[in-house]
This record gives C-alpha cells, sequence and structure tokens, in this order.
C-alpha cells in the first residue's frame, strides 16, 4: 500500500516535470497516473494524494489558475516537488 | 528483482535525449521502418544502452515517453505562440503567459476535453464580438463625421458646383 501510495505521486511529480513549467489539467495528470495503476486510482486515494502534495508549508505542487475555464484545476511543480521526486 | 525493475525503469528515463528518440524510433518508426516488439527491443538493449530492462520496465517505459513527447509537442507548440505573441506590442508579458499556458493546455487536453475546447472556442467568439463591436463603433462614427461634415457644407454659403464637390470627397464618391 505505502509502495503504490508512493508510486502515485511519484507518476504525479513526475508528469509535472516533464511539462516543461506549463501548468498539466488534473484530468490530464489523472489520465496518465491510471495508464500505468492497477487498479487505477479511486476517488479517495487521488484526493488524498492530491492533498498530501499540494498541502502547506512546502507544497510539492501548486494550483495555477485556467484563463480560459475557471473551473479548470491546473498544477504544476515547485522546487520542493522535485526535490521530492529525486528522492522517490 | 522489483528494486532491480525500479532501477532500470529510473536509468531508461534518464538516458540522453537521443537514445530517447533511437528507442522510439525502434519502436513506432517513420513510415517505411519495421517496427520492433519490445522482446526485440529488450534483446538489443544491453547493446544499446549497456544494462537490460524486463518486459514490463519497457512497456512503463514506452508509455511514460509516449506522454512525455506530447508533453513536449504541447510545449514546442505553446512556446510558439509565445514567440506569435510577442510580437504584438499592446500584449504584456503576462498577457503572453497566460495565453501560452492556455495553448498548452488545450493541446495537453486534445484527447477529448470537450468542455475546454468550448470554452477555448467561447473565449476566440468572444474576441472576435470585441473585433466586431470596434469595427461596427467605427463605422458609426466614420458616418457621424461624415453627416457633420456634410451638414456644414450643406448650410455653407458654398456653390452648388462646389458643395457638390465636397460631398462627393467627404463621401468618398467618384
Amino acid at each position: 500500500m505505502i509502495r503504490r501510495t508512493q508510486q502515485i505521486r511519484k507518476r504525479i511529480l513526475e508528469t509535472l516535470l516533464c511539462a516543461q513549467g506549463y501548468a498539466v489539467p488534473e484530468e490530464t495528470l489523472r489520465s496518465y497516473v491510471d495508464d500505468f495503476e492497477r487498479p487505477p486510482t479511486t476517488d479517495d486515494e487521488w484526493a488524498a494524494d492530491i492533498k498530501f502534495l499540494s498541502d502547506p508549508p512546502a507544497p510539492r505542487m501548486v494550483k495555477v489558475p485556467a484563463a480560459m475555464d475557471d473551473k479548470l484545476i491546473q498544477w504544476t511543480i515547485t522546487e520542493a516537488g522535485r526535490a521530492l521526486l529525486a528522492s522517490l | 528483482m522489483q528494486d532491480k525493475e525500479v532501477r532500470s525503469d529510473a536509468k531508461l528515463k534518464n538516458l540522453r535525449p537521443e537514445m530517447l528518440e533511437t528507442l522510439w524510433r525502434l519502436r513506432y518508426p517513420e513510415e517505411d521502418g519495421e517496427k520492433l516488439t519490445l522482446e526485440a527491443i529488450a534483446v538489443a538493449l544491453p547493446k544499446l544502452v549497456g544494462f537490460s530492462a524486463s518486459l514490463s520496465s519497457l512497456s512503463d517505459f514506452f508509455k511514460w515517453l509516449r506522454f512525455k513527447r506530447r508533453m513536449e509537442a504541447s510545449a514546442a507548440t505553446a512556446a510558439q505562440a509565445r514567440l506569435e505573441l510577442a510580437k504584438d506590442p499592446n500584449l504584456d508579458p503576462a498577457d503572453i503567459e497566460r495565453a501560452a499556458q492556455a495553448v498548452f493546455t488545450a493541446e495537453m487536453l486534445e484527447a477529448g476535453n470537450v468542455r475546454a475546447y468550448v470554452a477555448l472556442a467561447k473565449l476566440r467568439l468572444a474576441g472576435q464580438q470585441v473585433d466586431l463591436d470596434r469595427r461596427r463603433i467605427e463605422l458609426l462614427e466614420r458616418k457621424a463625421s461624415q453627416a457633420d461634415q456634410a451638414n456644414e457644407v450643406v448650410n455653407s454659403e458654398l456653390g452648388d458646383g462646389e458643395a457638390r464637390d465636397r460631398l462627393k470627397t467627404i463621401f468618398r464618391m467618384g
């Protein structure tokens, strides 16, 4: 279970790192993670990992508002996220 | 065994860009190339990169590489948009950044997010509407100005011929 949680967090950060500084829509992020994880992430699992990675005081990823759609949630990796990814 | 797989997975992802391209082309060749199976790539791998990887690691790696390439293509499109937008002196850097991010997002969502595309289309339409309104106002202003000038001519003491010529000039006739 711990390994799966770690793996999901790693995949999330890995995806954000590939985005070259742009923010990634959350559904793209989840669809990527679910492409690898079997079974796919549950809503609870996803919410817990997103919370863990975005919680202060040193969030590993932060929300970026979408100019074209205020309902769209997008994330970008922080320095703390890069550091965590390197350690996973 | 699991640790070994994790290590080969990480090693594959950290290969130089040229080697990533080589491996991608083995799996997804250009038009006439021969597509290699994962098994064939696993056999060729030690010679190419100096280490081996399991089939499951290779399968994960190619999924990751496909996604990474898609991200890079989206980022390249956004960068192109940023360059184009930078030519417009009326846009400030923050506007350009927002627009580039919107392009990246739309590119990333190409695989079926209708809502984002609808939002983007609405944004474009709103832009077009603003442009249309601006042109309509310019037209109305021009017509109002022509009417004022014509009014001045009609109420002036100019002779018929001269007045007709002035009116033609105002309305750009003949």
